[in-house]
């Protein structure tokens, strides 16, 4: 029996007990740490962004250091960020515990994924930092400024720490595929007695979808980016027209991997939102089945899609006609999610708590970025959008306004798991309404910008063109909505750390809650559950 | 907080294969790769002399590769236990299969459908040890060759293709790598 | 959670007797879970090496007469006696696992250290191979191709493609050859019998893939006629 106050946090003490910690709540927390850190990071560089293009023909910094800021923004939010951030930081604290197991399959290696993530990150800091000393100056080094893409052969031949990164984004994708491993086993062979498939809880469904993603995708940016390193140390000629290879082969090995990791990216978003939506609606989730396996038909779907971010790489016509038309099957069931979270909103009994307002926002946000992604998977009318920053305007959507929203709902939902304190409503819920407000002044203005031809990733735009009066103003408009943005995560994050010192104490379930994980105390001690989990025997999410 | 001290030890009950099936297998394996060998290196000059039908280098690698898949599946199911283990595994690495297939087709769809393959070109920043390559080639010398290497039966230097090359005339369009006239074998694809 | 007394004999004077961890119920959940998570592994590697073989379709299909070129300057009778070596690493391999299965543990370690010594056969093998194209002033990359007689002005990328393939394939043989070390040293210890051989069984998965990848390699790159 455990004694009054023991959980898994005060389980044992010391700076030791958490570096060398195989408890997956605290791997999910340290996990939680160093992605908020790189979010907040991700975010100065994007700051800088937006100061930049604020006004026409501007100065704030220059060109080199403005190649560097979008090429980090990229690098710092695609691998640092948003990979980890729901299925490491979200994903390994509930997983476990919705799975009525005491940890998952592999603990020693779960914590050998986050060192490796460590590692990776330390590593691409320096590739950061490093160019700015004055020998590496002195060696002709240039902040990196390929863009996150490092398409060749301009990664090949640009001066920086291009290798630096590139090891440190390959280290980085070893700790996704270790991640995703342990996942997929703990839902295989780890679930309670009674929890079939179709009893699973939807979380575990998407994590599911996202691993079997993150084990098949991740190699092969892996073997790019060796093969990248090796074109740059030993000029294998592989992507390099000047000896003989192609550097359209270097869009399709990047973007095998790219695109089926934006689909890694947003469905453990979709799983949290799932998740929020039926709680704070107190009704069973409208069409489980086709929840789930949409999940899975969206992993799948994925791999057959990449060459729709290639449409003006000079691939063959026919390549781009039938990546354009298998473009539109992979929209179908993300589609289906969204028929299926609003049916379950309709007529239920609608709880507006902070996760829920995260949850609300996603479903109007991920709407908007998924009906954009439509006239970008249009070969025709992607002509005229490539590149500019339509697609921007997109992917922010879909991934700020998607996984990131879910990402910061999940957080507001199982806060009081996690650490067994309530924070204010108020607070949390305004926060929202900045973010949510912010985030449309800034990404909205956007598409305008994009559909007049502003292009990505250059540095000034003239104040004289025909189309500058929009330019003008939709990018100070972006400018200005970035602002509010920060401000509102900002708010959000002192928020929930004040609430740790004067939060309430939560209790076992404070929403409401049908998954497992609401079953045991806040936080959970230190095995999960106190004495044995008990055989699941009814659906998830009934609420009567 | 669950303080049973539960002593669990292991009692897995291991399948343990018959020796004989070990070395039949490597057996099998060895034999395969033995008639890869021949269809490569050998069938192709029989069949020429018997039927007049030419074995292409494509075609030969594609018969090498369907013997490869068939030793794969060996090792797979009988090595690698998989015909008797839960058929999750060999979901699992069938399923590798199946997507690392779609990588395949899709990519060389864009990349066999193209009109203009990609060939060394002239730029800017072409390395030195390559402008020659643009050029007349010069008078053709072998390298010293070490007798020790072929007292080893190795073939040292272009002694391979004693024919004409055009191919160092021109390098970029088509044009480069054309055929040579090599026992009229040459099937550009 | 049970606790029972294993209705398995362990001879504790050779083995060291195994618990079963602690968040799996029973002995053959934990295995067949390390079991999955191996395969999930070699799905990487997979998918990692099918990357090399798809730029090797490409430019062949590109280039065709430009492989057949070079391969010339492959011995394909090194190729071969490299492939019998690691089938019958392979053989060892899957033999040693067995013997653990019967709690041989002297079969077991011998086993063991007969695929090591196979390996570094095989290494030995590739050293002259890569000796052999050094001499010739083949070396990986572009800048450094300096073969001095004729060749096809692509062949620099036939070349890279080689050494991408078989480097990478050399760094798993080693890669597996210190996996299977390390198994020896705890065979050697009696950590593993019939009850428990997870790790043999794991690296011997490792050590098939690492076979089942130059099954492919072989033809593909030294049986072009």
């Amino acid at each position: 029996m455990s004694e009054a106050g023991t959980n898994y946090i005060n389980h044992e003490k010391g700076l030791k007990s958490w570096l060398t910690t195989v408890d997956h709540k605290r791997i999910g927390l340290m996990y939680l740490w160093s992605v908020i850190i790189f979010l907040l990071a991700g975010g100065l560089f994007a700051l800088m962004i937006r100061f930049q293009l604020a006004k026409p023909e501007l100065d704030f910094i220059s060109k080199q250091t403005y190649n560097q800021a979008f090429t980090l923004h990229g690098v710092i939010m695609v691998f640092l960020f948003i990979i980890p951030s729901i299925p490491a930081a979200l994903g390994n604290f509930v997983l476990p515990i919705q799975v009525g197991a005491k940890d998952v399959a592999f603990p020693r290696m779960n914590l050998a994924s986050f060192y490796i993530y460590v590692i990776g990150a330390l590593l691409a800091l320096a590739a950061i930092i490093l160019p700015y000393l004055p020998s590496f100056q002195e060696a002709g080094w240039k902040p990196l400024d390929a863009g996150w893409t490092f398409y060749a052969p301009y990664s090949k031949h640009t001066q920086g720490p291009v290798i630096m990164m590139t090891t440190a984004a390959f280290i980085l994708g070893f700790s996704s595929i270790f991640t995703g491993l342990n996942f997929i086993v703990t839902i295989h062979k780890l679930r309670v007695k009674g929890m079939t498939w179709y009893k699973m809880p939807l979380l575990l469904w998407s994590i599911y979808a996202t691993s079997i993603l993150q084990v098949l995708a991740t190699p092969v940016v892996g073997i790019t980016l060796l093969l990248l390193i090796m074109e740059r140390t030993l000029d294998i000629g592989i992507f390099d027209p000047a000896l003989g290879g192609d550097p359209v082969l270097f869009q399709h090995f990047f973007w095998f991997y790219s695109h089926p990791a934006v689909y890694i990216m947003i469905l453990p978003g979709m799983g949290v939102i799932s998740e929020l939506i039926s709680t704070f609606s107190k009704k069973v989730i409208f069409g489980y089945n086709a929840i789930a396996n949409s999940s899975i038909a969206i992993a799948v779907i994925s791999f057959f899609v990449w060459g729709h971010h290639m449409f003006l790489s000079q691939q063959t016509t026919y390549s781009s006609m039938v990546f354009s038309f298998l473009t539109f099957g992979v929209a179908i069931p993300s589609a289906i999610k969204i028929f299926n979270w609003v049916a379950t909103l309709h007529r239920g009994s609608l709880d507006f708590k902070t996760p829920m307002c995260y949850a609300l926002s996603f479903l109007f946000l991920f709407t908007i970025g998924g009906l954009t992604g439509l006239y970008l998977g249009t070969l025709s009318t992607d002509v005229m959008l490539h590149d500019t920053y339509f697609v921007v305007a997109h992917f922010h959507y879909v991934m700020f306004g998607g996984t990131a929203i879910a990402f910061f709902g999940g957080l507001h939902y199982w806060w009081p798991k996690m650490y067994g304190k309530m924070y204010n409503e108020t607070v949390g819920r305004i926060a929202c309404l900045i973010i949510f407000v912010g985030f449309n002044i800034t990404f909205f203005s956007q598409f305008f910008l994009g559909s007049t031809g502003f292009p990505r990733r250059y540095h000034s735009y003239a104040g004289d063109s025909h189309v500058a009066e929009t330019w003008r103003s939709m990018s100070g408009l972006s400018t200005i909505g970035a602002v509010i943005l920060g401000i509102g995560i900002a708010i959000m994050f002192i928020n929930l750390i004040i609430s740790l010192k004067t939060g309430k104490k939560a209790p076992k379930n404070p929403w409401g809650g049908t998954t497992l994980e609401w079953e045991t105390q806040s936080p959970p001690v230190h095995e999960n559950f106190e004495g044995d989990v008990p055989p699941l025997e009814k659906a998830p999410y009934t609420y009567s | 907080m669950s303080g049973h001290d539960h002593h669990n030890p292991a009692d897995h009950v291991p399948h343990v294969m018959p020796l004989r099936m070990y070395f039949a297998i490597a057996g099998a394996l060895i034999v395969l790769t033995v008639v890869t060998v021949w269809t490569a290196k050998f069938m192709p000059e029989l069949i020429l002399e018997h039927t007049k039908m030419q074995i292409t280098p494509t075609i030969a690698i594609i018969i090498a590769m369907i013997i490869a898949f068939f030793k794969a599946a060996l090792v797979c199911l009988y090595f690698m236990h998989l015909k008797y283990d839960s058929p999750l595994n060999r979901l699992t690495f069938v399923s590798g299969l199946f997507f690392l297939s779609l990588f395949f087709i899709f990519t060389l769809g864009d990349t066999m459908t193209r009109k203009e393959t990609p060939t060394a070109a002239q730029t800017d920043y072409m390395p030195e040890n390559f402008k020659f390559m643009t050029e007349k080639p010069p008078k053709p010398y072998w390298i010293p060759a070490w007798h020790g290497w072929t007292d080893m039966g190795y073939k040292i230097g272009a002694e391979g293709h004693g024919h004409d090359h055009s191919d160092h005339d021109h390098d970029h369009g088509e044009g480069a790598d054309h055929d040579h006239a090599e026992d009229g074998e040459k099937e550009k694809k | 959670m049970s606790t029972h007394d294993s209705n398995i004999e362990v001879d504790k004077s050779q083995f060291l007797e195994r618990n079963v961890s602690h968040h799996f119920e029973t002995a053959d959940q934990e295995m067949d879970s390390c079991k999955l998570g191996m395969w999930l592994f070699l799905l990487t590697e997979i998918l990692l090496f099918g990357g090399l073989f798809v730029a090797y379709v490409v430019f062949r299909s590109w280039h065709p007469e430009t492989w057949e070129a070079g391969a010339e300057h492959l011995d394909w009778k090194m190729g071969a006696v490299n492939t019998g070596i690691l089938i019958t690493s392979s053989l060892t391999m899957a033999l040693a696992i067995r013997q653990a299965q019967l709690n041989d543990k002297k079969g077991t370690v011998l086993l063991l250290l007969a695929t090591v010594i196979l390996a570094a056969g095989f290494l030995v093998v590739k050293y002259f191979e890569y000796g052999h194209k050094f001499h010739m002033g083949i070396f990986p990359g572009g800048e450094n191709y300096m073969f001095a007689g004729r060749h096809l002005s692509n062949e620099h990328i036939y070349f890279s493609i080689y050494y991408m393939m078989t480097g990478l394939h050399v760094l798993h043989v080693i890669f597996g050859m210190m996996a299977i070390i390390w198994v020896t040293f705890r065979a050697a210890k009696g950590h593993f019998y019939s009850a428990y051989y997870t790790p043999v069984e794991n690296v011997g998965l490792y050590w098939h893939l690492v076979d089942l990848i130059w099954i492919f390699l072989f033809p593909l790159l030294y049986l072009t006629k």
